[in-house]
């Protein structure tokens, strides 16, 4: 009976999640067909073309102007395995989706990594460290290290990454690692001042089991819901990150894919980021609800 | 010329672009023995002088803007692919860079006939493509039947279609082809710079080339490695050139990040350097002028989203020679660029040696006969607000395209500049398919801020842009009819000289087009920008030209220490 | 220490607010003769790549911006708020709707509707129109992320022993919600917003490459920063830092006027 449920928990969270993707689908080539400058080839200025081929340029474009038909099309192909064809490029989305995705994959899930792994070990740093002295100037220095971070634009940062030789994974790790450490430290703070970790402290528990037990276990769906949204964020950086570190990845395609309205690039990269923006959330949901 | 896209700073991005350069020369027939002796005479000397001096071997590192969008040579279409088709593909003739004259390449002669109808060909007997295929007149009869294939829409072939009815070849011999054009085509053999040719047998074209390099790796925006074409026809001191075993090609969107990488000595060259980055970048030259230039002009399309009574005073030439006379052309060569462009003058630069008009001069800075105009044209200064006769202010918007800071910069600058006389400007920086869907289909703007880039040195490559019929007449395209008479005194003396072949007539004719755009203004030339160049100094035997691939034009003799 | 962080802030509002009066060149006067220049008598914080005075750009700038980004700010975080206690409080499928539509809002390429939303003003639109369209639908889509986190703040809360004794007494939901439970999610709010203001600025700065910035000449804290991208000039011209530590300066105050003995219980 119990299996039963879950199944179908299971089974309905799969339908919305479906549905979601679906509809951000839909949602994304809406927005681009109603931004100005869809269907305009740069081509178009190019002096040297005949009225003809000028025509053919703008049939091309043509072929997507209706949004509803184009998106039925799109996901009748995407049975098949088949992605399209991307309008700047004139490539197979496939392929340029097979060529960067493992690319943007890496250096994200390394940003994500090493940034999680930082702001925990100053997060758990800064609590077990909290009577001693030095701590006011620490945490000021933490404080303070992440606000310039926070203050410089997400260009400079990764500008300053590719001017160090450094690879993109480390300008997603400084984007993101000020907000993390923001929130976390926001959420740690409410359990540190509460009154059960002044009773376990006066009782004498050593402090990792007061940091495990009293003050991250009743933060934890607030860092799982962090969690979650960290993925997109990091999706999020990817993208300016890529572009001006010059790393092929699917940042620096779909910047690329926005500038020249490439609408069959960015319907799927859309997909993606939703699937897996909408995945992690629901892994986060899914692992509380299961604590709890 | 090409309206440069100009994302990047430098200015122009792939679209635009007129057919490559072409040398004034389009009437030489046949190169005469003699030259060709001395020709010889001169690179056996040199090669003497220079004996010992090169080295073999090694891998030149430069960046490309963007990915190439297309690798066939024969739908090229932006820059990137542009470069690479040159630095891989064989052509029946080069135009030098350095002289703008056209060369023998593949062909070692050719022959206008029937009027100029023909253009016959003789080609250098016992080459071979990369993959060992042997060079014959059928493959140069294959790459342009291919070319011309209507369902191809190449911009190449567009260059080439001079009337109604299709481009035809007869091969005469094993070396021997004529290209027959429905109408005769003034200056034909330059078209054939851009044309790469294929090999008609060999299984793996386009990969198959004639040009110095060909592909060996491609890895999609990262990089393009070319390795030397163990076939290249061409010698020196009995070795098969280029001297560079491999070019690699890395895509690097950023201008700082491209300086960035020749200071670290990570590449050897930049062959188009932004002038913000000239100070810091080792071993920049301002080579002078380029074909590229920056240009504003007013929307005069009839039924353009323009109040009538602004649209009245665009349509005064009184009104843009009052605009022109009021910027100050110096300010913008000095503050934008650091002083690397020059004031502008018109539709040709004067880096294009033959076809420019040497009579004309830039519209200086004169205020005072600026108010005249305006004066005379029933405006008048109420306050500090210029007035028209009915009592509107003067304002309008001026368009560009965002992310180019040169062009925001320029637009910040002229409207203090207008301000001065009392005209308020809106400056609206728009992405570039906005900007786009703007002048060419929704026309909803009233002036509009951006780059050209004569690519071609042919006043028959700037057809499209002087023809009042056509697409890319910019300030009012495709006119059913001239608007105006001196809109359809350029129609004709375009046509005209379309159809001419003698090229000092053609030369004349054209003149006179670029004295009547003067006059009129329908563009206000504001800057050309200077090609600027940089090179490490372990690359040798560099001479920066500044026509494209300007630092890569000689790459079969570039050598690296 | 919360002091001086407050006298600090104070003292830059003012300063921001009196610009008309304090700057000492109109933002837009160009000094063509000099442009990039350093610091002098004339220029106390040198000039930019057109000549225009660095110190009343700065001024002027900071005041558009800062009115803008803390508006939009304080807007995403009230919409962040609202949606996260409805979604909290409001059953288990407005708790579903409300993850769905912040799904959504964080995946979607909304950079197009915001090049829809400017194609839609006219071109010579007031500058302040472009601003207020900008920050505006940056303020609308801002919520999605930290709504998240504060929902699952509002769960947590909802099962603590002063919600459930609050519930025993018969409170109603929405008392429970707003004077319960809002009180304790006032340092996540004010670290979302403290992350978000300048994003926000930084957003205006990318924008900028797009034209959907504040316009030219307009100065904005963003459009300034924008400056940076070019770090080697940023080398030779240290002054280009200037918005970036006014920015700095201010997002740490605010922090310190906050947090600044929080874990001294």
């Amino acid at each position: 009976m119990q299996a039963r449920r879950i199944l179908g928990q299971a089974g309905s969270r799969f339908l919305v999640w479906m549905a979601v993707v679906a509809a951000s689908g839909l949602l994304a080539a809406a927005l681009v067909r109603m931004a100005p400058g869809f269907g305009m080839d740069e081509r178009l200025l190019d002096v040297r073309l005949s009225a003809a081929s000028r025509q053919a340029v703008a049939q091309q474009a043509a072929q997507q102007d209706n949004v509803l038909r184009y998106y039925f099309q799109y996901c009748r192909r995407l049975a098949r395995g088949d992605l399209g064809r991307s309008t700047s490029l004139g490539r197979p989305v496939r392929e340029l989706l097979a060529e960067r995705l493992p690319v943007s994959l890496r250096s994200a899930a390394a940003g994500l990594a090493l940034a999680w792994g930082l702001t925990l070990a100053a997060g758990a740093g800064l609590i077990l460290g909290r009577s001693r002295r030095g701590f006011r100037a620490a945490h000021g220095a933490a404080m303070a290290g992440s606000g310039a971070l926070l203050c410089i634009p997400a260009a400079v940062v990764a500008l300053a990454c590719a001017y160090a030789d450094g690879r993109p994974a480390l300008a997603i790790t400084a984007i993101l690692l000020p907000r993390l450490f923001r929130y976390t430290q926001s959420a740690l703070a409410a359990a540190v001042s509460a009154p059960h970790v002044l009773a376990g402290e006066a009782v004498g528990l050593p402090g990792w089991r007061i940091l495990w037990l009293y003050i991250a276990a009743p933060a934890w769906p607030e860092l799982a819901a962090l969690a979650g949204v960290s993925v997109s964020m990091a999706a999020g950086s990817t993208i300016p990150v890529e572009a001006l570190c010059d790393s092929p990845g699917i940042g620096n395609l779909v910047w690329q894919a926005a500038l020249s309205r490439d609408l069959p690039v960015l319907v799927n990269v859309t997909l993606l980021i939703t699937a897996l923006t909408t995945g992690a959330n629901l892994a986060a949901d899914a692992v509380r609800a299961a604590r709890e | 010329m090409r309206i440069a896209t100009g994302r990047s700073d430098t200015g122009n991005g792939s679209a635009n672009r007129m057919p490559g350069p072409c040398g004034p020369s389009g009437r030489r027939g046949r190169t005469g023995p003699a030259w060709r002796a001395f020709g010889v005479l001169i690179q056996v000397l040199l090669a003497v002088a220079r004996l010992g001096a090169q080295q073999w071997g090694g891998e030149l590192r430069v960046c490309l803007h963007s990915e190439p969008r297309n690798l066939d040579p024969l739908l090229v279409e932006d820059e990137p692919s542009e470069t690479v088709r040159y630095l891989t593909g064989g052509v029946l003739v080069r135009v030098n860079r350095a002289t703008q004259q056209l060369e023998p390449e593949l062909a070692i002669s050719w022959k206008i006939e029937n009027g100029g109808r023909t253009i016959a060909f003789r080609l250098r007997e016992g080459l071979r493509f990369s993959d060992g295929t042997p060079f014959t007149a059928e493959d140069v009869a294959y790459t342009v039947g291919r070319l011309m294939d209507p369902a191809l829409h190449s911009p190449t072939a567009d260059t080439f279609r001079s009337g109604s009815g299709p481009v035809r070849t007869a091969v005469r011999g094993p070396h021997e082809i004529a290209v027959i054009f429905p109408e005769p085509v003034a200056g034909a053999a330059r078209l054939f710079d851009q044309v790469a040719i294929l090999s008609h047998q060999s299984p793996q074209r386009p990969g198959a080339v004639l040009g110095p390099f060909r592909v060996v790796e491609h890895k999609p925006g990262s990089y393009l490695l070319l390795g030397r074409n163990p076939n290249y026809w061409k010698t020196a001191n009995g070795r098969r050139l280029p001297y560079l075993d491999a070019v690699r090609l890395q895509i690097v969107q950023s201008r700082e990040m491209e300086a960035l990488r020749l200071r670290q000595g990570q590449i050897q060259a930049i062959s188009t350097l932004d002038p913000d980055l000239f100070d810091e970048a080792p071993g920049a030259r301002d080579i002078g002028p380029s074909p590229a230039s920056e240009l504003l002009w007013f929307n005069l399309k009839a039924g353009g989203a323009i109040p009538a009574y602004r649209r009245t005073w665009f349509a005064s030439p009184d009104f843009r020679h009052a605009i022109s006379l009021a910027i100050r052309r110096q300010d913008l060569c000095r503050v934008v660029y650091h002083g690397h462009a020059s004031p502008g003058i018109g539709p040709v630069s004067p880096s294009n040696l033959f076809w420019f008009n040497r009579r004309l001069a830039p519209r200086g800075f004169d205020p005072v006969a600026a108010r005249r105009l305006l004066e005379s044209g029933g405006f008048r200064n109420s306050g500090g607000i210029l007035l028209d006769r009915d009592g509107h202010p003067v304002e309008f918007s001026l368009i560009t395209n965002s992310g180019n800071r040169s062009r925001e910069r320029m637009a910040a600058l002229i409207e203090q500049d207008l301000a001065a006389l009392g005209i308020r400007l809106h400056i609206v920086a728009l992405d570039f398919p906005s900007l786009i869907e703007r002048i060419s289909k929704t026309f909803q703007y009233e002036a509009c801020l951006l780059g050209t880039s004569n690519v071609d040195l042919d006043p028959n490559g700037q057809m499209n842009v002087w023809l009042s019929s056509a697409a890319n007449h910019q300030w009012n395209p495709e006119q059913p009819a001239p608007a105006t008479p001196w809109e359809a005194a350029i129609d004709h003396l375009m046509r005209q000289q379309a159809s001419n072949l003698d090229e000092h007539r053609r030369k004349a004719l054209f003149d006179q087009v670029q004295q009547i755009v003067w006059d009129q203004e329908p563009f206000l030339y504001l800057v050309n920008r200077d090609a600027l160049v940089a090179a490490s100094p372990l690359l040798h035997n560099i001479q920066p030209s500044v026509l494209e691939p300007r630092l890569l034009w000689n790459v079969e003799r570039l050598w690296l220490r | 220490m919360r002091r001086t962080a407050g006298s600090v802030l104070l003292a830059i509002t003012a300063l921001l607010f009196l610009s008309d009066c304090v700057a000492p060149h109109p933002y837009s006067e160009q000094f063509r003769e000099t442009p990039r220049a350093g610091i002098c008598r004339r220029f106390p914080l040198g000039t930019d790549d057109l000549g225009r005075d660095r110190l009343s750009r700065l001024l002027y700038g900071g005041r558009i911006s800062l009115e803008c980004a803390p508006a939009a700010a304080f807007v995403s975080s009230l919409l962040a708020l609202t949606l996260a206690l409805a979604g909290g409080y409001g059953g288990h499928w407005a708790g579903r709707l409300v993850g769905v539509a912040a799904d959504l809002c964080l995946s979607l390429p909304w950079l197009f509707a915001l090049l829809a939303a400017r194609a839609a003003l006219p071109l010579d639109a007031p500058a302040g129109a472009t601003v207020l369209v900008t920050f505006g639908l940056l303020s609308l889509l801002g919520w999605a992320g930290p709504c998240r986190m504060l929902m699952a703040a509002v769960k947590v809360r909802r099962q603590s022993e002063f919600a459930l004794a609050a519930h025993a007494a018969g409170c109603s939901g929405l008392r429970i919600a707003v004077v319960q439970i809002l009180p304790n999610l006032i340092p996540l709010l004010w670290t979302q917003f403290l992350v978000t203001m300048p994003a926000f600025l930084l957003a205006e700065a990318n924008l900028g490459l797009l034209g959907l910035g504040v316009p030219e000449p307009l100065p904005s804290i963003g459009g300034m920063l924008r400056d940076l991208a070019d770090l080697p000039n940023v080398a030779r011209h240290p002054l280009a830092l200037a918005p970036a530590a006014l920015l700095f300066v201010m997002v740490s105050c605010c922090q310190l006027l906050v947090s600044a003995d929080e874990y001294h219980v």
